[in-house]
C-alpha cells in the first residue's frame, strides 16, 4: 500500500460527454473529447466529423457562426489541432455525423477567444483609470403618440398581458 | 536631475519537490543548487548593499512553493547535509588539482566560497524567510509572491481554480510577511481576459505581461511598456522592457554569454571519473552538477579555457555599467514622448542570477550601486511607481504569457495535451465536491483538504515544462500522474462517504504543503454572498407590475426570488405592485415588504389610461413609503410598464435607476408593426435612458437592448435569470426508464407564433415514426391555441396533443414529474426560464438555438439545441433523448449540477448588488 500512492495510474476515461477547446496561440486552438458510454451506443457506428466554427464578433450577435474547416475522424482520435487560423477571433467547435446532406451534431464545445497576434496600428482614444464613467445621456421626453386602445384589444392582439384583466377584476 | 525609472523584479520559483519517504531525492537537487549558487548569494548581495547603504530597490516574487520548501525542516537538514558533502569535494579537489596552477587557485575559491555560504546560511539559522522579511521591512525589497503551485492560469477550466490558486497563495504570503503582497506575479506572465477581476477582487494592485501583451492591447497603449497599463478591472499592468530583457535573457548577444564568464556546461560531476566522483553524485552514479565547474565560456567550440573569477568580477562590472548606461539613453528618448517619467520594467527569473549566469549576482550588485551613482535612473519597485503615478491608460490585455512563443504553446502541445482532460476533469469534481460538502468535518473535510491540496499540486506548470523541456520527464510525468490518482482516490472516498484513514494519512503525509488550506477555496461561486463594493444593507424600491400570486409570464417569479434573496443577504426590499384579490395592500413574506397598490385607483378599461393609473398609484405610495420606512438608496423598475412611476419617483427622491429589461416589444414581434407596438416600444427607450445601469438576462438580450435603444453595453450588465430548485419538487433520477407507456413530451408557456409550438407539433409525425408511440402535453394558453390545435388535426396527431391549459406551480411540477422530455422551441426567447425549471427538475432538455436559450444549454452536454424553426432536427433529437435513456439520465444529472451553480439567487442577487453599488457611486458623482 505505501509504494502504491507513488505509482499511481491514470484512468482511462471519465464516462462523460464533454468537449473543450483550448487557446494554443492566437492561430491554433486544441480540442479534446470523451463520450460516455451511453452516447457511443447512441452514435452506433457513424463516422464522426469535428468541426470548427467562427463565431460573429460580440458587435453583430445576429450573424450565423461561419465554419471554418471540418475533418473525418481517424478511428480513436480523442482530440485534434485546428492550425493556421486568422487571429483575434472567437472559435467554437461540435462534433457529429452526416447522413443524406444533413449534420447531426453530437455535442458542442466551449467557445474561446484567440488574442490578437499583433498590435492594432492606430491608437485609439485613450481612457484613463480616473475617467470612471463619464457623463450619462440625459432624458429625452418621448413625442410619439399615444394609441388608443382597450384592455379587451390588448388581449386579443397581444397575448403578452395576458393575465393583465385578473388584475384589474 | 532623474530622466527615468527601472524596475528589477526577480521572480523565484521550484516546484514543490519533498519525499520524505525517501532518503535523498535526485530533484531535490533543484533546491540545493538553487540555494547555493542563487538565493544565498543573492542574499550576500543584498545585505553587502544595505550595510554599505546603497540606496536600491529591488522587486522579488517568491512562490509559495519556493516559500514551504525553504522553510522546510527536513530539506533544510538535507541542503546541510548536501552542502557539507560539497565542501567535502572542494577540500578533495584542492588535493587533485594541487599540481594544475591553472585549476588550483579555483578549487581553493570553491572551497572558500561554499565555507562561507555555510556559515551564512546558519546565521540564517537555516530559514532564508527571514533576512527576505528584513530587507523588506527595511525598504530595500518589495517581496511578492504567485499562485500557489505557479499553476497556469489560461489553461484552466474552473474560476474556482483561479480563485484557489491566488487566495491561497496570498494566505501564505500573509502567514509568513504579516501583510498582503501589493501585487502578484502571474505564473509564466501568463495572462487572460477575466483574469483581472479576480485579482482586484483579492486586491492585487499589479502584475506583469510580456511586451507583446500591451503592445497588442486594445486600444494601442500610448506609452508601450514605458508605463504600465490598467485594465478595466482597475488593476495595473507593467510590461516587459524588451531591450533591458534581451541584453540579459539572449544566449548570444546577452551578457551571460561573455568568453570571460563561467561556463555552465562543463561540471566535474560529467567531466570526472565515477570512481573518483562517485560518492558525490546521487546513488554514486548518476552524472548531475556538483557546481565545481573551471571553465570560462571561451568560445562556442569545446576546448575550454580556465576560469578567472576575478577577470569576470571586472567585465560583471563593465556589464552593470553598459546596462545603466543604455537605460539612461532609453529613458531619455521615451521620455521626449510623454508627459511623465518613464519606467524600465526589467523582470528576470531569479535563478538566471547565480545558477545559469553564475556572475549574476555580482552584476546585479555593481548595477545598483551605478545605479545608485548615476542620479539619472532611479530604482522603483512598481508598487513605488503606481504612487508616483496612479493613473495609467485603460486598456483590454489579450492573451499572453513570456514561455516561447509568447502564448500557451509550451505548456499545450503533443507532448502534453494528454494532461488537461485529467486537470479539467479534477478542477470540476474538487467543484462539485465542494459545493456540495459545504459542512465538511473532520475526516470528510481533512478528505476534501488533501484532495484540494493534491489538484494544486497537479496543476503546477513545471510538469508540463519540464515534459516538453525533455529533461526530467519521467519525474515531472509520474508526479503529475500520481497527484491526479491520489486526487481520485480522495475524491471518490469524499464522495462516498467511505474513507480509509490509513490511505488518506498515507496522501496527507506526502505533502505538507499549505497546511491550513480550506477546500472551501474550490467552491464555485462566492457563497459569501455581499460583494466587497456594496454596502452592509440598502434600501431598494421595487417596481413590478405583476408579483405573486399574480403572474402572466416569467417576471413576477424573477421579482419574487431576487427579492427574497436580496432580503437574506440583508438588503431592505420593498416591492410595489398590482393588487391581487387573494392580498391585502402590505404583507412581508421572506423579509421583503409587498406593497400593493389599492384596486380601486385601477379603473380605466382603456389599457394606456390603466397603466398610467397604474403608475400613478405607485409613484403615490412610494411616497408614503419613505415617510415610514425613511428614504430608499435606489430605485429597481422591472420592464416598460412601471417606466413613468420610476421617473417620477427618481425625479422628486434623486435616486439611480437600475431597469431590469426582460424582453423587448421589438424582440417580441419581430419589429413594430402596430401603434402600440410603437409606443411601447418608445416607453422603453424613454426607460433605458432614464436608468443609471440596465440589466439583460443573456448576452443575447444585452447586445438586443444595445443595439434596438444605442445604448452603451458597458451600461448593461449580464446577469442570467435563476430557478429555486426547492420550488421544482419531482426528482426524476429515481423515476428513469420507465417502460411500457408511451412517452411523454412537454411544452410550457405561451401559445403564440413566437413559441415555436407549431415547430414541436410538426415534428410529432416524425417523432411518433422513430421513437414510437409519443404524448404531447401543452401547458400554457394564448391566442394560437386554435390554430395549433388545427395543425394537430391536420397532420393527423390530434390525439397525441393534449391542451392542459394555464398551470399553476403545483401542476406544473406534476406535468414534470409525468414527463420524459421537455422542449422549448421558441423562435424568440430573451431567457428561457422553462427550460431552467424542466433541467432543475430532472428532465432532459431540447431547446431552440436562441437568443437567451443559448447561454442556458451546452448542447450534447445537458441538452440539445437545435436550429430554430427546423421541425426535422428538432424530431432527430427528441427522439435522440427517448430511445437513448442513459444518455438523457447523462444530461440530466450535468444539467441539474449547472443550473444549481449558474443560475442560483444567491449568486444572481449578489451580482445584483454589484450593478446597485456601481449605479449609486455613478449617481453619487453626478
Amino acid at each position: 500500500m505505501l509504494c502504491s500512492i507513488d505509482r499511481m495510474e491514470l484512468p482511462q476515461w471519465y464516462d462523460e460527454n464533454k468537449m473543450v477547446l483550448m487557446v494554443v496561440t492566437p492561430h491554433t486552438v486544441f480540442l479534446y473529447w470523451e463520450l460516455a458510454f451511453s452516447q457511443w451506443k447512441a452514435v452506433a457506428g457513424h463516422q464522426l466529423i469535428v468541426r470548427l466554427f467562427a463565431l460573429a464578433p460580440e458587435q453583430q450577435p445576429t450573424e450565423q457562426p461561419r465554419l471554418v474547416t471540418s475533418a473525418v475522424l481517424p478511428v480513436a482520435t480523442e482530440n485534434w489541432y485546428f492550425n493556421d487560423l486568422p487571429a483575434d477571433s472567437q472559435y467554437q467547435a461540435d462534433m457529429g455525423w452526416e447522413q443524406d446532406g444533413v449534420f447531426y451534431s453530437l455535442i458542442k464545445s466551449n467557445s474561446v477567444s484567440v488574442p490578437p497576434a499583433e498590435p492594432l496600428g492606430v491608437a485609439g482614444e485613450a481612457q484613463w483609470q480616473s475617467v470612471k464613467l463619464g457623463q450619462l445621456p440625459k432624458n429625452i421626453a418621448s413625442t410619439t403618440s399615444k394609441p388608443d386602445i382597450t384592455v379587451k384589444e390588448i388581449l386579443n392582439q397581444m397575448s403578452f398581458y395576458m393575465g393583465i384583466h385578473k388584475t384589474t377584476s | 536631475m532623474y530622466i527615468g525609472y527601472l524596475a528589477i523584479v526577480l521572480h523565484g520559483h521550484l516546484p514543490y519537490i519533498h519525499h520524505p519517504e525517501a532518503p535523498e531525492m535526485l530533484e531535490e537537487r533543484w533546491l540545493f543548487e538553487a540555494l547555493t549558487e542563487c538565493y544565498l548569494p543573492l542574499l550576500d548581495v543584498f545585505e553587502s548593499m544595505q550595510k554599505d547603504k546603497v540606496p536600491y530597490r529591488l522587486t522579488i516574487s517568491l512562490s509559495p512553493t519556493l516559500i514551504t520548501m525553504l522553510t522546510d525542516q527536513i530539506l533544510q537538514e538535507r541542503y546541510v547535509r548536501h552542502l557539507e558533502k560539497s565542501i567535502e569535494l572542494a577540500v578533495l579537489e584542492q588535493e587533485r588539482l594541487q599540481n594544475a596552477p591553472q585549476y588550483q587557485p579555483l578549487s581553493v575559491y570553491y572551497l572558500k566560497k561554499l565555507t562561507e555560504l555555510k556559515k551564512q546560511y546558519e546565521r540564517y539559522n537555516g530559514n532564508l524567510i527571514n533576512p527576505f522579511k528584513q530587507l523588506q521591512q527595511q525598504g530595500c525589497l518589495e517581496l511578492i509572491t504567485t499562485c500557489a503551485t505557479h499553476g497556469f492560469l489560461p489553461l484552466m477550466n474552473c474560476r474556482s481554480s483561479w480563485r484557489a490558486q491566488i487566495q491561497t497563495a496570498l494566505e501564505l504570503y500573509t502567514s509568513y510577511f504579516d501583510q498582503p503582497p501589493t501585487g502578484m506575479w502571474l505564473p509564466e506572465c501568463a495572462y487572460t481576459p477575466g483574469l483581472d477581476e479576480l485579482l482586484r477582487e483579492y486586491q492585487v494592485r499589479y502584475f506583469f505581461v510580456d511586451s507583446h501583451g500591451i503592445y497588442n492591447s486594445r486600444p494601442t497603449s500610448l506609452f508601450g511598456t514605458f508605463a504600465p497599463v490598467c485594465t478595466s478591472a482597475g488593476v495595473a499592468a507593467f510590461g516587459r522592457d524588451p531591450e533591458s530583457s534581451r541584453q540579459v535573457w539572449d544566449r548570444h548577444s546577452g551578457y551571460p554569454g561573455d568568453p570571460i564568464y563561467r561556463e555552465f556546461y562543463r561540471d566535474i560531476g560529467y567531466d570526472l571519473p565515477l570512481d573518483y566522483i562517485g560518492p558525490y553524485l546521487p546513488g554514486n552514479n548518476i552524472r548531475v552538477d556538483t557546481g565545481l565547474k573551471y571553465h570560462r565560456i571561451t568560445g562556442s567550440g569545446p576546448d575550454k579555457q580556465p576560469y578567472q573569477p576575478d577577470l569576470a568580477r571586472e567585465r560583471a562590472a563593465e556589464h552593470a555599467k553598459d546596462f545603466v548606461q543604455r537605460r539612461c539613453e532609453q529613458l531619455e528618448k521615451a521620455g521626449r514622448q510623454m508627459h511623465r517619467q518613464p519606467l524600465v520594467l526589467a523582470p528576470y527569473d531569479a535563478e538566471l542570477f547565480g545558477h545559469w549566469w553564475f556572475e549574476g549576482p555580482d552584476w546585479l550588485n555593481f548595477l545598483c550601486r551605478e545605479a545608485a551613482n548615476s542620479g539619472s535612473v532611479r530604482m522603483v519597485t512598481p508598487a513605488e511607481y503606481l504612487k508616483a503615478y496612479p493613473n495609467n491608460q485603460v486598456v483590454e490585455l489579450p492573451m499572453c504569457s513570456w514561455g516561447a512563443g509568447g502564448y500557451n504553446q509550451f505548456w499545450l502541445n503533443p507532448s502534453t495535451d494528454w494532461i488537461y482532460k485529467h486537470l479539467h476533469h479534477a478542477e470540476e469534481k474538487m467543484t462539485e465536491l465542494a459545493d456540495g460538502h459545504w459542512n465538511a468535518r473532520e475526516l470528510e473535510a481533512r478528505c476534501l483538504n488533501q484532495a484540494a491540496r493534491e489538484l494544486l499540486l497537479a496543476q503546477s506548470s513545471d510538469w508540463p515544462f519540464i515534459i516538453h523541456s525533455g529533461t526530467a520527464v519521467e519525474y515531472a510525468k509520474q508526479r503529475f500522474i500520481n497527484h491526479i490518482g491520489r486526487f481520485n482516490a480522495l475524491a471518490r472516498m469524499a464522495g462516498t462517504g467511505i474513507i480509509q484513514i490509513d490511505l488518506l494519512e498515507e496522501i496527507e503525509a506526502r505533502s505538507k504543503f499549505l497546511p491550513d488550506i480550506d477546500y472551501h477555496v474550490f467552491c464555485s461561486s462566492d457563497m459569501v454572498g455581499r460583494p466587497s463594493t456594496a454596502r452592509a444593507s440598502y434600501r431598494i424600491l421595487m417596481l413590478s407590475w405583476e408579483y405573486p400570486p399574480q403572474t402572466v409570464g416569467g417576471l413576477a417569479r424573477h421579482v419574487h426570488d431576487l427579492s427574497c434573496s436580496l432580503a437574506a443577504l440583508g438588503d431592505e426590499v420593498h416591492v410595489i405592485t398590482c393588487p391581487v384579490s387573494s392580498r391585502g395592500i402590505y404583507s412581508l413574506y421572506r423579509g421583503v415588504h409587498v406593497h400593493r397598490i389599492r384596486p380601486e385607483l385601477l379603473t380605466s378599461n382603456d389599457f394606456m389610461n390603466w397603466v398610467g393609473q397604474m403608475n400613478n398609484g405607485m409613484a403615490e405610495l412610494a411616497g408614503k413609503l419613505v415617510e415610514v420606512f425613511g428614504p430608499f438608496d435606489l430605485v429597481h423598475a422591472h420592464d416598460w410598464l412601471v417606466v413613468e412611476a420610476s421617473k417620477q419617483i427618481c425625479d422628486q427622491m434623486k435616486l439611480p435607476l437600475v431597469a431590469t429589461i426582460h424582453a423587448t416589444e421589438y424582440g417580441r414581434n419581430h419589429g413594430l408593426h402596430t401603434d402600440l407596438q410603437k409606443h411601447i416600444h418608445s416607453l422603453e427607450q424613454e426607460l433605458t435612458e432614464q436608468a443609471t445601469l440596465l440589466i439583460g438576462c443573456s448576452r443575447y438580450m444585452c447586445q438586443e437592448i444595445a443595439r434596438l435603444f444605442k445604448q452603451s453595453t458597458d451600461k448593461i450588465a449580464v446577469i442570467p435569470n435563476g430557478v429555486d430548485p426547492k420550488n421544482i419538487l419531482p426528482d426524476r433520477e429515481k423515476l428513469l426508464s420507465r417502460s411500457g407507456r408511451d412517452k411523454n413530451i412537454l411544452f410550457l408557456g405561451r401559445l403564440v407564433p413566437e413559441k415555436g409550438v407549431q415547430i414541436l407539433i410538426e415534428a410529432l409525425p416524425t417523432i411518433i415514426q422513430k421513437a414510437g408511440p409519443v404524448k404531447l402535453y401543452i401547458a400554457g394558453k394564448g391566442p394560437y391555441q386554435q390554430e395549433l390545435a388545427e395543425q394537430a388535426k391536420s397532420l393527423g396527431v390530434a390525439d397525441q396533443v393534449h391542451f392542459v391549459g394555464f398551470v399553476n406551480d403545483e401542476d406544473r411540477n406534476k406535468l414534470l414529474d409525468q414527463c420524459d422530455v421537455a422542449v422549448i422551441p421558441s423562435l424568440y426567447e430573451p431567457f428561457g426560464i422553462v427550460a431552467l425549471e424542466a433541467m432543475a427538475a430532472g428532465l432532459p432538455v431540447v431547446v431552440s438555438d436562441t437568443g437567451g436559450l443559448h447561454d442556458v444549454i451546452e448542447h450534447g452536454i445537458d441538452g440539445y439545441c437545435v436550429p430554430p424553426g427546423d421541425a426535422a432536427m428538432l424530431a432527430h433529437y427528441i427522439t435522440e433523448l427517448i430511445n437513448n435513456p442513459e444518455l438523457a439520465q447523462h444530461f440530466t444529472r450535468q444539467a441539474k449540477r449547472n443550473v444549481a451553480v449558474k443560475f442560483n439567487w444567491r449568486q444572481i442577487a449578489s451580482d445584483t448588488l454589484k450593478v446597485y453599488a456601481k449605479a449609486i457611486a455613478i449617481s453619487a458623482l453626478n
